[in-house]
């Protein structure tokens, strides 16, 4: 008598490496492997299209059979453990790291990174946004103290390669595919009200929208502006900052000596 | 309270059940799709639900699983039932996966003593911590265990009645398995426990003679149909939806094949009523 806990591990084992269990009842027309291959199968078709949904640029930049192939290979090794097949494919990343013969341009894993950030950025919590009239209302004597929070689809991925033409020329299925370059640097990902956006930075954004990040007030950012531009210091941290506003990348901001929070 | 005729929302369809607010009696929702931290998909939830009625329907729940219940998972459903307030809340009658992996896929289950008290327990304490009964889908299946000590129908109907549970009938489903099983369609859906079943499934399959498959990919096929007029005709009236997972087509072919049902419906409850009478 089998278990339980016996079926079910062999039935999974089954599925994971493609061999039928012992305990099935086959009939005379359809064995009892071919009856068992519809799981097999549809368990790799279906995951299969869960990481196309995840990842379509990177889809579409493979196409067919080489998705598969990858896959394939990062569902063996990456099986899903979310009780939500919406997060599958969130290990793709460091896995294609130790695979990169999976990918016909070491670009892709940059594509990866880029689609990733896009799929959580989707979906993040939805939070209030700051707006310039909050702004407006913090007394000049606080500025320097300020610390802003940024909205968490917010993520700033570092990127080894210039992707996002590749993102968009793919995207829009463009015959003629430039090679991309190498090309270090930082790209902002973020979701605006619905919809969700990317634009790789300038070393100035990137330095001080990172540091703005990582909690540095502002009189800190704008130290930072002054050491990137001497004499345009003060513009370039209130315009960039002004930017940041109109992309609605801000929630709030508080002055931590004084526990104050706004809005 | 839902009655009638409904369909499973869809992203394909969000834009024209904001804007043109089709004639619908109710709609299920994949609770998954909802059980995320914000952005487009809560957005159109809200939206839509300040217009339809809607149940709740999940497939992660594996309530057949020896692992133990996932309990971040049900108090996510928790919090998803107190936003959306569905009529009820339904999963399948099949485990997903087993050693914290999860194959995302309603697997079958052997019909045996000891399956029915595993999942007698299991559903107990899903129906407290839910604080309400859950309604039980039968999953379509391809392969039986060897080792089966009753068929599926006596084992969903002596569970619903130990669990104390509901049951979510789907048709095509039975049909599916029937087909692929060799067993008489009507003798399953004859033995159900009718006030336990408070909702019915429709969807389309594929037929490849010997073995038949669960796609969701295509119209209710006539013989679907037929098993449905037999199951009202023993049941009466219980509400009806059409699940369309693959090849998505626009609403209004939803709400045209929705129509064929309501009219199958018609018939076959009229015919029973006279059938009373005489
Ligand atoms: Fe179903």
């Amino acid at each position: 008598m089998i278990s339980l806990a016996d079926w079910q591990r062999q039935f999974q084992q089954g599925v994971l490496y493609r061999q039928p269990p012992t305990a099935l009842a086959g009939t005379a027309t359809v064995s009892a492997g071919r009856r068992f291959e519809v799981y097999a199968g549809a368990y790799r078709l279906r995951l299969t299209e869960a990481l196309k949904a995840n990842y379509p640029v990177l889809h579409q930049a493979l196409g067919d059979e080489q998705f598969d192939r990858l896959a394939l290979a990062y569902l063996e090794a990456h099986p899903s453990v979310s009780s939500n097949i919406r997060w599958f494919g969130d290990r793709l990343d460091d896995f294609v790291r130790l695979h990169d013969e999976l990918l016909s341009h070491p670009a892709l894993a940059d594509l990866i990174r880029l689609e990733w950030a896009l799929c959580c950025a989707f979906d993040a919590p939805d939070r209030k946004i700051l707006d310039g009239t909050h702004v407006a209302q913090i007394p000049a004597g606080s500025w320097p103290e300020l610390v802003f929070e940024l909205h968490p689809s917010v993520h700033l991925i570092t990127l080894h390669w210039g992707v996002e033409t590749l993102w968009h020329t793919t995207k829009a299925a463009h015959e003629e595919q430039q090679e991309p370059v190498p090309a270090p640097h930082l790209t902002l990902v973020w979701r605006q009200q619905l919809h969700t956006h990317f634009r790789s930075l300038d070393n100035s954004e990137a330095t001080l929208l990172l540091e703005l990040s990582q909690g540095g007030c502002f009189a800190r950012i704008c130290e930072l502006a002054a050491d990137l531009s001497h004499d345009e210091a003060t513009p370039l941290a209130v315009g960039l900052l002004q930017r940041w506003l109109q992309d609605q990348l801000l929630t709030g901001c508080r002055f931590p000596a004084e526990g104050v929070s706004f809005p | 309270m839902i009655n009638g005729y409904g369909l499973g929302l869809r992203t394909d369809h969000y834009a024209e059940f904001v804007e043109q607010k089709p004639q619908l009696d109710w709609l299920e929702i994949i609770s998954e799709n909802y059980l995320v931290p914000g952005g487009k998909p809560l957005h159109f939830l809200d939206r839509i639900r300040a217009d339809y009625p809607m149940v709740m329907h999940g497939v992660s729940l594996s309530i057949g699983s020896v692992d133990p219940l996932d309990f971040v998972y049900l108090k996510q459903i928790k919090s998803l039932a107190q936003r959306v307030e569905p009529g009820w809340i339904s999963d399948h009658l099949c485990w997903t996966g087993v050693d914290h992996t999860n194959l995302h896929d309603l697997l079958p289950l052997p019909y045996t003593e000891e399956t029915l008290r595993h999942l007698t327990r299991r559903i107990s304490r899903v129906q407290e911590f839910l604080g309400r009964r859950i309604l039980l889908e039968n999953v379509s299946s391809y392969v039986l265990c060897a080792q089966d000590e009753m068929s599926e129908w006596e084992f969903v109907s002596e569970l619903a009645a130990r669990a104390d549970c509901f049951l979510l009938l789907d048709v095509n489903n039975v049909y599916v398995s029937a087909r692929n099983h060799g067993f008489n369609p009507h003798d399953y859906i004859d033995a159900l426990p009718g006030n336990r079943v408070r909702q019915i499934h429709l969807a389309g399959h594929q037929d490849n003679g010997e073995l038949v498959i669960d796609t969701h990919d295509h119209p209710i096929r006539d013989e679907v149909y037929e098993l449905y007029a037999h199951t009202l005709r023993k049941l009466g009236p219980i509400p009806t939806m059409i699940e369309r997972d693959d090849h998505i087509p626009p609403l209004q072919e939803l709400l045209a094949e929705l129509e064929q049902v309501r009219q199958t419906a018609a018939a076959a409850i009229g015919l029973a009523r006279k059938m009373e009478v005489a």
